[in-house]
Parts: structure tokens; C-alpha cells; sequence
């Protein structure tokens, strides 16, 4: 996380507290993100990381305003989009789009492929009624759809179509970020792969930049430059992809990497396994929020909670010890 | 292109095919089912003679014969006659336009009014949601028979004309109509502007007409149809109650409730079946192919419930 002066996303000490009813009368607040700040680069990509559960969706949703932050900053080219009113957010939204997870549920069963794709081109002023078709059939063609499939429904596609289609009406309206919140999760191996593929397509040629969700940290070392691992609502450890795969400072991380099988049976290497589940971000433990896991915990890390400091080559660790 | 293997192509080129909306799908399905194609063809048939069958009956609907009174089933009267000597069948058939029409149109006027009224809870939220659901509530908590029979009792005080009653008939049942069908719509739009499409219309940045009449309540319609289709069943059954009663559509005006009144002297009932059977018949059959053509909508456009 070098300083560089190109930054397309600044994300600043955000938070976003979701209320839920607890019993009859009562009421307990969630912290599902609390004080999460990263920038993205122009043109590179960020993959936040982190188990179910962890805020790494609702980071994404309210990065884009989906969600209404409770507290901190979403600055994209500058701009602080929470700060806008609807009317202006909304003709801003071609700039950052989202690739879902679950391609059949991003899809209206009722509307055809191509009148999907094309229809915020026509909203956002970007195609006539008479050059909509060509402009949506070039972008189904970068995503590897057929001309044919212009007419059809979400219902005659395969898993993987489905989010070809998804990513074309994505990267239609030529945003410069995308969120791609866990793209590839309901996708099997080999289909992961060519969507993948495409992403990474999409990143050198056309520019985008990505913010790459996912809980699987080798579908992220593909895409991403900078990677940022989440637990119960925080960043836990930033670094390069680099950095944070040949060092990983966090005992989080380290867990998290020494979980990815390697494809070779004579290579062992110790396992580092993460004992029970992440607690109810309702109710986060004192100090650490990682000590109730944590094989290396320490008293200090039962009562102060570790700031998430910028170690001397960059790399930026939440832990007493790194 | 260079994504596809040369399997995934064939793929394409065989669905190339067939590309079915998902209207066009329901249909297919709702065709292959048996019952509720029979239904419906029974249906299809019952309007037929209702609107034609007059044209080819002998008698006239208001001819009136003091001597051919109460004449059973016969090669002239197929229905035999009533007690002012009018032929049944010819008045069966004319009642069957009066039934199956007010029966239609109050499920017109009930669903453009829950759906209205659905929609603005559901999409609104908030203290808009809170009036019109308590006003629905209130409304179905008063039992419908005896509300309506109030306002029946009403008209007749009033001493509308029938012509003009039918119509009010129609307003009173969709009055009754209307809540049950606000909350069905006003649950399916909670429930779709959850998913995630109507998510991706807001990260489109569609503008809010787009995304009403393009995405959210387009798909309301398939399960605002198979509700409607069973409403009108209802309906029918709500006129015959209260023409029953004398309270809906009243004489000279026929129709399958009122033909049925017929059934309350004890020796008409006992020894004149041809007088009350036939409405009878007619109200039971028509509420049960509604009902199974109902089931069969439900069943081909929802496969998943």
C-alpha cells in the first residue's frame, strides 16, 4: 500500500451497524463493519478476504451505497458518494458496478438477456434505441456470450452464462471499479477458472478496477495485487499479495493460509488449525477480537485491542505479537 | 470466444432452438395438466351456451304462462318450467351471463383496487403501509356474509333498480375482494425487492419507473393471476348467497343465486328438483372448474411451490 497519487477508492474508518431485534424488547446492534479504511489504486485490484460472516459483503454493498454507512468515508475519484443526494448517486452509479454471487437471483427471470444489458445503457444515455443492440452485443461477445443469446431468458443458461451475463451488464455501462462480491463461489472448479480468466481479461485490457471479494484466498491470488484479510467486522492484515502469502503476520492469516491444500502429496507442511467459530459480532470479545481463537494469545491481548499498525516494508498487521 | 470449448457451442446451437418466455413456459406446462385443462374447456363451453344458447331456445327469458306452470322436464321445456311458467333452461342460461358477469367484473374491480392498494403498502412502507393494511384488516375481520347482507339490505331499503343493483352487487363483492389480495401483492413485492435483482437494478441506477414497471411488479402478475382466477369463484358464490337471500340480484333479473330460491318451498324442493337442481349444478360445477383451473395456474407458474 504504497502512496501513490492515483487512488480511484478511498475507504475511511468505515462502519456499518445493523440493529436487530433480540427477543421481545430487546435490541442489539451489530457491528458487522467497524472501522474499516483501504484505497485501491486506479487500474488494480484489492481482495478482501475473510470467513462468512465477517463484514466483507456488507464492506462491499456499502462501498457502493447500497447500504447506508453509519459512520466514515467512501471517497471514489474524491467524491464522498454517501455524502450525494440519490437522485446525484444514482447518475454517478455507471462508475462502480457489482458482479453478484448467486448469478440466477442477480438475473429478472422475466426480462431477456440483451434488455438486461442494454437497459442501463439506455437509462445512463450511453446508447440510442437504434445502436443499443451493437453495443450490447460487443459486450456480450468480451464476455464470451453468442449473438444468439440476445433473445433468451436467465432460465436457458448454465451457471457460468449466468455470470457472463452478469459481468456484461457490469462492465456495459464501462465502469472504472467493480465489486465483484464473491463471483465465483457458486461456480464449479473448471467454470471458476474461465470467469476468472475473464476478470483478470477485463483488469488488463479494459483497465477496471476490482475490489474481489471472497472467502477463498486462491481464487484472490489470482486477481488481486493487495490483499486484505477481514475478521468480525475489521481489517485484520493488509499487505501485498506477496508479502501477505510468503509473510503472513496475523495468526488469522496464517491459519486461513496453511488451510489451502497444495496439489502435491510429498510436500507437508504444518497445519495451523483455527479452533471454534468466529464470534456473534453482536457481542465481540474484549481485547482481541481473534484472542478466543488464537493459539499465541497473551493477557494483553484479552484486555487492549490492537490497533492495526504499518510495519516498517508496508505491511499492515491488527496483532500485539507481528 | 476463446472461452468456449467446443462442447459448450453444441450446447448452444441445440437451445438455439427454443426460446420460450416464461409466460410462453406456464402455458406449456398448464397445457400437459389434465384436470385443469378439462376445466377449463368446461368453462370455455358453459360461456359459449350461456351467450348463444338463448339465440336457439324457443322461448323468450320474460314469457310468463300461467297454465304451463311448474311443468316438469319435457321434449318443449328441457328443463322443464317455474311458477310463472317460464322455460328453466332459457332462464338458466340468461342467469349464467348475469353470474359469470358480475362474478368477473367484481374480480376486475378487486384486483385493480388490492393491487393498487398492495403495491403502494408494500413498495411505501411506512405509516402508508400501516393505514392501508389496518384498513384491510378491518375489513376482513367483519365476517363477509352478514356485512354483505347488511348492505344488501341496504339497497333493497334504498329501493335501487335492479339494473342498477347488479352493478352495485359488483362494487359490494369487490369491496370484500380487495384486501385478501392487497396483502398477497403487498407480500410478493416485500419479498422480490429483497432479491437480488432488484438489487442489481439499483446498481444500475435505473430510475425508480424503470424499476417499478420494468423489474418489480412485472413479476407480480403470475401469482396475481392464479389469486384472481379463484377470486372469481368466490364471487360467484358470494352473488349466489346473497341472490339466494333476495339480497343480491333480484327478479325480474335471472340469475343462478336467485333461481335457486325456488328450493325454499319445502314442496318444491321435494317434488320440483328440475326448478332448483339446475342452478344448483351450474353454481357447484363452474366454482369447481374455477377452482381446479386455479390449482393448475398455481401449479404450471410456480414449479418450485
Amino acid at each position: 500500500m504504497n502512496q501513490n497519487q492515483d487512488i480511484l477508492l478511498e475507504v475511511r474508518n468505515l462502519a456499518k451497524h445493523f440493529s436487530a431485534r433480540e427477543g421481545v424488547f430487546g435490541r442489539s446492534i451489530v457491528r458487522a463493519v467497524d472501522g474499516v479504511s483501504f484505497c485501491i489504486r486506479r487500474g488494480s485490484s484489492l481482495g478482501l478476504v475473510g470467513e462468512s460472516g465477517s463484514g466483507k459483503t456488507t464492506v462491499g454493498r456499502t462501498v457502493l451505497g447500497l447500504h447506508r454507512r453509519t459512520a466514515g468515508e467512501v471517497l471514489f475519484n474524491n467524491i464522498d458518494i454517501h455524502a450525494l443526494k440519490a437522485e446525484q448517486l444514482r447518475t454517478l452509479r455507471p462508475h462502480f458496478q457489482l458482479v453478484f454471487q448467486d448469478p440466477m437471483g442477480s438475473l429478472n427471470p422475466r426480462v431477456r438477456v440483451g434488455d438486461a444489458i442494454g437497459e442501463a445503457l439506455l437509462e445512463h444515455k450511453r446508447a440510442r434505441a437504434d445502436d443499443v443492440r451493437d453495443k450490447v452485443l460487443e459486450v456480450m461477445q468480451i464476455c464470451g456470450l453468442a449473438p444468439e443469446h440476445y433473445a433468451r431468458y436467465p432460465h436457458e443458461f448454465s451457471g457460468g452464462q449466468r455470470q457472463r451475463i452478469g459481468i456484461a451488464r457490469a462492465i456495459a455501462l464501462k465502469p472504472e471499479l467493480i465489486v465483484a462480491d464473491e463471483p465465483v463461489s457458486a461456480l464449479d472448479v473448471s467454470i471458476q477458472a474461465q470467469i476468472i480468466n475473464l476478470f483478470s481479461d477485463l483488469k488488463e485490457h479494459q483497465g477496471v478496477t476490482f475490489l474481489f471479494i471472497s472467502h477463498d484466498l486462491a481464487v484472490v491470488e489470482h486477481l488481486c495485487d493487495d490483499i486484505a484479510v477481514m475478521y468480525l467486522g475489521q481489517i485484520v492484515e493488509m499487505a501485498s499479495k506477496e508479502q501477505l502469502f510468503s509473510q503472513p503476520r496475523h495468526p488469522y492469516t496464517q491459519g486461513l493460509l496453511s488451510a489451502i491444500p497444495i496439489a502435491d502429496p510429498d510436500q507437508r507442511r504444518s497445519r495451523i488449525i483455527l479452533k471454534g467459530e468466529q464470534p456473534n459480532p453482536a457481542n465481540p470479545p474484549t481485547g482481541c477480537r481473534f484472542h478466543p481463537r488464537c493459539s499465541f494469545v497473551s493477557e494483553k491481548c484479552v484486555k487492549t485491542a490492537p490497533e492495526l499498525r504499518t510495519l516498517p516494508d508496508g505491511h499492515q498487521v491488527r496483532c500485539h505479537l507481528a | 470466444m476463446r472461452f468456449f470449448s467446443s462442447k459448450m457451442r453444441q450446447r448452444q446451437d441445440i437451445a438455439l432452438a427454443a426460446s420460450l418466455t416464461p409466460m410462453r413456459q406456464a402455458l406449456r406446462r398448464l397445457r400437459h395438466n389434465r384436470a385443469a385443462m378439462s376445466a377449463l374447456i368446461f368453462l370455455l363451453l358453459l360461456i359459449a351456451v350461456c351467450l348463444a344458447g338463448p339465440w336457439f331456445s324457443s322461448w323468450q327469458l320474460d314469457t310468463t304462462n300461467a297454465l304451463q306452470s311448474r311443468q316438469a322436464p319435457s321434449m318443449d321445456h328441457w328443463l322443464g318450467t317455474d311458477f310463472l311458467g317460464r322455460d328453466v333452461l332459457t332462464r338458466l342460461m340468461y342467469a349464467g351471463r348475469i353470474s359469470l358477469t358480475v362474478g368477473l367484473i367484481s374480480v376486475v374491480l378487486s384486483v385493480a383496487l388490492g393491487f393498487v392498494a398492495g403495491a403502494l403498502s408494500g413498495y411505501c412502507g411506512g405509516w402508508i403501509d400501516s393505514l392501508i393494511m389496518r384498513v384491510a384488516d378491518l375489513l376482513m375481520t367483519i365476517p363477509s356474509l352478514p356485512l354483505l347482507i347488511a348492505l344488501g339490505a341496504l339497497l333493497s331499503e334504498l329501493k335501487i333498480e335492479p339494473e342498477i343493483r347488479i352493478y352495485m352487487v359488483m362494487l359490494m363483492l369487490s369491496l370484500i375482494g380487495w384486501p385478501g389480495l392487497a396483502r398477497m401483492v403487498r407480500g410478493q413485492i416485500l419479498s422480490l425487492r429483497e432479491r437480488d435483482f432488484m438489487l442489481a437494478t439499483e446498481v444500475l441506477g435505473l430510475s425508480l419507473r424503470r424499476r417499478l414497471f420494468g423489474h418489480l411488479l412485472p413479476n407480480t402478475v403470475p401469482i396475481l393471476l392464479v389469486v384472481a382466477t379463484t377470486g372469481v369463484a368466490g364471487a360467484i358464490l358470494g352473488e349466489a348467497s346473497l341472490s339466494y337471500l333476495g339480497l343480491g340480484v333480484v327478479p325480474p333479473t335471472p340469475s343462478w343465486g336467485n333461481m335457486m330460491d325456488s328450493a325454499n318451498s319445502f314442496i318444491d324442493f321435494k317434488r320440483r328438483p328440475w326448478l332448483w337442481m339446475p342452478p344448483g349444478m351450474a353454481i357447484f360445477l363452474t366454482v369447481i372448474a374455477i377452482n381446479v383451473l386455479g390449482d393448475g395456474m398455481r401449479d404450471a407458474l410456480d414449479p418450485k411451490s
